[in-house]
């Protein structure tokens, strides 16, 4: 139990006062002469149990009246989970500074247990009330999308707990959160104001894609906090979500394609549903979704089998002449409405033009050909060799993927093509280059540099891969790319800092890829040459590689976007137009809200991020070991429960108290039967 | 009798002259030496005709009914009541309990108030008395007499006792009763702080010597409601050990202890034929007394 005036314990000795009375009547005896000393001897002989248990429980009854009094006076609270129970009351029940941590990521707004608010309502009413029950001085919020779009202070002052119900900062949005960089953000709010008491309040609901728990802030962060001691107290409020089944849909994919003389637009993607599987032959298989293209409705069947799945290549027909388009789909309501709608864009497939720099002919070739052919016979693709001789003539706007086999653009000479290269990577292109003829080992680029070739006289095949992701990763059916099956005979070792996708059995690195803002680098340690490994023989791999390069880097050619909420710049967001998705969010929030947005000519379609479509979440033992060395209080509520975290319970003891009077007023009373003793005078005769 | 008394502090002339109008009277024929207003079991000259005898020789012939030998030719003697005067023995407990008294008079005060009314009227109507005052052992004695001038010798002895000492009442009842003539009229007046078991056989004794018994049970108010509201060391008045007590604690199992000895003691009284008073002494001595004297008056003892 806490208490709201703590300092009102410190009257707690009071409650003996009776008892100190009763000791010092004790001392004030009267001494008397008394001749009935028959009578009193005899009632010393007497059983005295009733009156002893008596006299003790008035005394114990007058005790508990004021104890009752005092506890009523400081303002018990029910609820133990504040304040760290009787120790932490008296260190200072509420704190002068609290900030408020608010995670606003989609699945925050799942539907609360037993009210028709979401958990995100739920938590900041909850948090709103209690603050405004224990007196919250200074209160400073920091939500998770503040933290995401502004390097300098994110925390937002309030002039009163009430405000957090007001503020459009406190709404739902469809970014995720970032916990490790909230708790930063606090951290730097504490030291940058020397804040002395502090409670931190965590509105969460722990999931790990939101909490990062393997993130390497985490130490830090326990290090620099743990300074603080007891100063510095953490609240995790999470409030309960309800059993309502849940489905999300996703689209992964959209293709534009003409089909004689048809124009379809082609949509995979995924429809979740986070209900077992023995719930779901409860609920009605329906995989009906209702889809807005262009502002005209209409409804399209999935082709799944069951009420969730994966589909690929739905197919809706669009008139002859669109060419862009945009649009949703979106699910009935459910548990969660957050998830229940996903954005797309479409244009027109940008053509794949690749440039292929290189002396060896061979090895031009093998790279023009994997380049040149598209799966898709609809797609447009060309690719055009060139000799490092002609690269000032490379047309780079028009450009998706650079095949580099030739000396690495080094020294000073090079400096304009390195500038050039940069722009281009920055703006969405691919780049994989290759070893040259004689690699030169000073010579670097990207921080990397080709060793010489070294022959390795047994055919070494490549052992490791990443096979989850990036060029190497598994095809959409999820089969795994025959990448074990090449042999490498000769290798251009490569060094420097990099992110090895694929190595020899001798632990070499063979394809990397070099961490850049947009992480459009690769470098491979062979050629696709005859003598050097079988990426021409065995060429499904070098067509894979080639192909997906050519399609992340013919992304950045397209004139749409698929974003994910809260990766994009927030300024830049907030000048874009937007064209479809919630009425009442901020501009200033467009960067952190689902919706299709024009940017000039480009239209991007904002989403939520993959990975708020998993649904794990943290134990209490994870959340205990992020935490460990700090205080840290659970609040687990459930929203339909009460109304505030805190409970006052003062009643209670007044009403104990009243009790307590009574009983005291009932012992005190004379015995019926003292006054029957009282003997009548007058005479008898026989 | 010219000299100048001192008035003394238990006599009120007017409570001795309101209760003049009331005589004394014992519940049982008394033997006394001289002519009174009791009865006796012998045949006497009064006024009152009691029965006729058949002449024996040797009777006073002045006594026979000449009327009644005229009618039946045979001699009769006529015998008349006799009344006498009673010897009143008056006990007077002295012990230390009875200088206990919470309010303007205690124990023994009051004692020797109703005391000295009864001895005034007994020797009034010609009837001898005596006193004895009763502590460790029987203190002071004064046997009965009818003398006038015997009533201030007692009224003297009144006047200088003071309770001091235990209670030895049941030996000296015992005593008197054995040394007391027969068919003695004995008041005992005392607190009777004693086992009412052992005051039974006294009781019985005094009974059995038909003497005629009389208790005044004289008892503090506080004694009967025992109002103390601080904590209290109580110091034996007869010397006995001390008793601390709470007596918001101890009143109860007081008053359970005091009801049991007084239905104990009326007990025995009913069944001894005590004439029993319990007297609380802030009651008026004299509405006692009146009391006392009325009922004697209505249950006048037949021969």
């Amino acid at each position: 139990m806490s208490f709201l005036q703590p300092w009102m314990l410190f009257a707690l000795p009071i409650a003996l006062l009776p008892i100190i009375i009763h000791l010092i009547n004790q001392r004030r005896y009267q001494t008397t002469q008394w001749a009935a000393m028959m009578f009193l001897l005899a009632a010393n002989r007497m059983n005295r149990g009733y009156a002893r248990i008596r006299q003790w429980a008035i005394l114990a009854l007058r005790t508990l009246v004021l104890l009752a009094l005092i506890i009523a006076i400081g303002r018990p609270l029910a609820s133990g989970s504040l304040g760290g129970g009787l120790v932490g009351s008296l260190s200072g029940g509420s704190s002068a500074n609290t900030i408020v941590l608010l995670d606003r990521s989609p699945s925050m707004n799942a539907n609360a247990a037993g009210d028709s608010r979401t958990k995100l309502e739920a938590g900041v009413a909850q948090i709103a009330e209690t603050l405004q029950t224990l007196g919250a001085g200074r209160v400073l919020l920091i939500d998770s999308n503040t933290v995401t779009a502004s390097d300098s202070s994110p925390a937002r002052e309030l002039a009163s707990p009430e405000e957090l119900l007001d503020l459009p900062q406190t709404g739902p949005s469809d970014a995720s959160a970032d916990i490790p960089a909230m708790m930063l953000a606090a951290l730097d709010t504490i030291q940058a104001n020397s804040m002395g008491q502090t409670d931190v309040w965590i509105c969460s609901d722990a999931r790990e894609h939101d909490w990062q728990s393997r993130d390497g802030r985490w130490p830090t962060l326990r290090e620099a906090l743990a300074q603080f001691g007891r100063r510095v107290r953490f609240r995790l409020l999470t409030v309960a979500g309800t059993d309502q089944p849940n489905r999300s849909i996703r689209i992964d994919d959209i293709a534009l394609r003409t089909e004689g003389d048809e124009r379809v637009l082609t949509l995979s993607g995924k429809l979740q549903s986070d209900s077992e599987d023995g719930d779901t032959s409860n609920t009605p298989a329906n995989t009906s979704i209702r889809m807005d293209l262009d502002g005209a409705e209409s409804i399209v069947e999935l082709p799944l089998d069951s009420g969730s799945g994966e589909f690929t290549d739905l197919r809706v027909p669009l008139d002859r002449e669109q060419e862009r388009g945009l649009g949703h789909v979106s699910l009935p309501a459910d548990g969660n409405n957050a998830d229940n709608t996903y954005y797309f864009v479409f244009d027109q497939p940008p053509p794949r033009k690749t440039v292929v720099v290189s002396s060896n002919e061979d090895v031009a070739n093998v790279l023009r050909l994997a380049a040149e052919i598209t799966p898709d016979p609809n797609i447009d693709a060309s690719a055009e060799v060139l000799l490092p001789a002609e690269v000032p003539s490379i047309a780079w706007d028009e450009t998706a993927l650079l095949l580099w086999q030739a000396p690495l653009p080094v020294g000073a000479s090079n400096a304009e093509l390195r500038k050039r290269l940069e722009s281009f990577l920055d703006r969405g292109g691919r780049v994989i280059f290759f070893p040259p003829d004689n690699p030169k080992p000073k010579a670097e680029l990207f921080g990397v540099s080709y060793s010489p070739w070294t022959d390795l006289k047994d055919d070494v095949s490549i052992a490791t891969w990443r096979g989850e992701a990036d060029l190497l990763g598994k095809t959409l059916a999820g089969a795994s790319l025959p990448v074990g099956k090449l042999k490498v005979h000769r290798l251009a070792a490569l060094s420097g800092e990099t992110t090895p996708l694929a190595k020899l059995s001798n632990d070499e690195p063979v394809l990397v890829r070099v961490p850049t803002p947009r992480g459009g680098v690769y470098f491979c340690g062979t050629t696709p040459a005859a003598k050097d490994s079988t990426l021409s023989s065995d060429g499904v791999v070098l067509y894979v590689m080639i192909q997906r390069a050519l399609v992340d880097g013919a992304a950045s050619l397209a004139n749409t976007g698929r974003l994910d909420a809260g990766t994009v710049d927030a300024e830049l967001a907030a000048n874009w137009k937007r064209l479809q998705g919630p009425d009442k969010s901020l501009s200033t929030e467009h960067a952190f809200t689902a919706g299709v947005y024009a940017d000039g000519d480009r239209y991007n379609a904002i989403n939520r991020s993959a990975g708020e479509d998993a649904t794990d979440t943290l134990k209490e033992s994870q959340i205990d070991d992020l935490f460990q060395g700090l205080v840290l209080e659970r609040v687990n509520q459930t929203a339909g429960e009460s109304n505030s975290l805190v409970d006052e319970v003062w009643r209670a003891f007044l009403i104990l108290m009243l009790i307590a009077m009574i009983g005291e007023a009932i012992l005190c009373l004379p015995r019926q039967s003292a006054q029957a003793a009282s003997p009548s005078v007058g005479g008898a005769t026989a | 009798m010219s000299e100048q008394h001192t008035p003394r502090e238990f006599l009120e002339p007017k409570v001795l002259a309101g209760l003049s109008g009331l005589p004394l009277f014992a519940r049982r024929p008394m033997r006394g030496n001289v002519s009174g207003r009791h009865t006796s079991p012998m045949r006497g000259a009064s006024v009152e005709f009691a029965e006729y005898r058949k002449y024996v020789p040797g009777d006073d012939l002045r006594r026979l009914d000449w009327r009644a030998h005229g009618r039946s030719d045979r001699y009769y003697v006529k015998e008349f009541e006799a009344d006498t005067n009673l010897r009143l023995q008056l006990v007077l407990d002295t012990s230390g309990s009875m200088e206990y008294g919470s309010g303007e008079l205690n124990k023994l005060q009051y004692a020797r108030r109703i005391a000295a009314a009864i001895g005034y009227l007994a020797v009034q109507q010609g009837d001898a008395v005596g006193l004895s005052c009763v502590s460790n052992g029987i203190t002071g004695h004064l046997p009965p007499r009818r003398n006038p001038a015997h009533l201030k010798t007692i009224f003297d002895a009144l006047e200088e006792t003071r309770g001091q000492g235990e209670t030895h009442l049941v030996d000296v009842l015992h005593e008197l009763a054995e040394t007391t003539r027969q068919a003695a009229m004995v008041i005992v007046i005392s607190d009777f702080f004693v086992d009412p078991n052992q005051l039974r056989s006294c009781f019985e004794h005094l009974r059995f010597r038909k003497h005629d018994l009389s208790l005044f049970h004289l008892l503090d108010p506080m004694e009967l409601n025992f109002e103390f509201s601080r904590p209290t060391r109580f110091l034996d008045m007869e010397g006995g050990t001390a008793i601390f007590a709470e007596p918001s604690e101890i009143a109860d199992r007081y008053h359970d202890a005091l009801k049991d000895y007084l239905d104990q003691l009326q007990r025995i009284v009913v069944s001894s034929g005590v004439d029993y008073h319990r007297v609380s002494i802030d009651q008026p001595y004299p509405e006692v007394l009146t009391n006392f004297l009325t009922r004697r008056a209505m249950a006048k003892g037949g021969r």
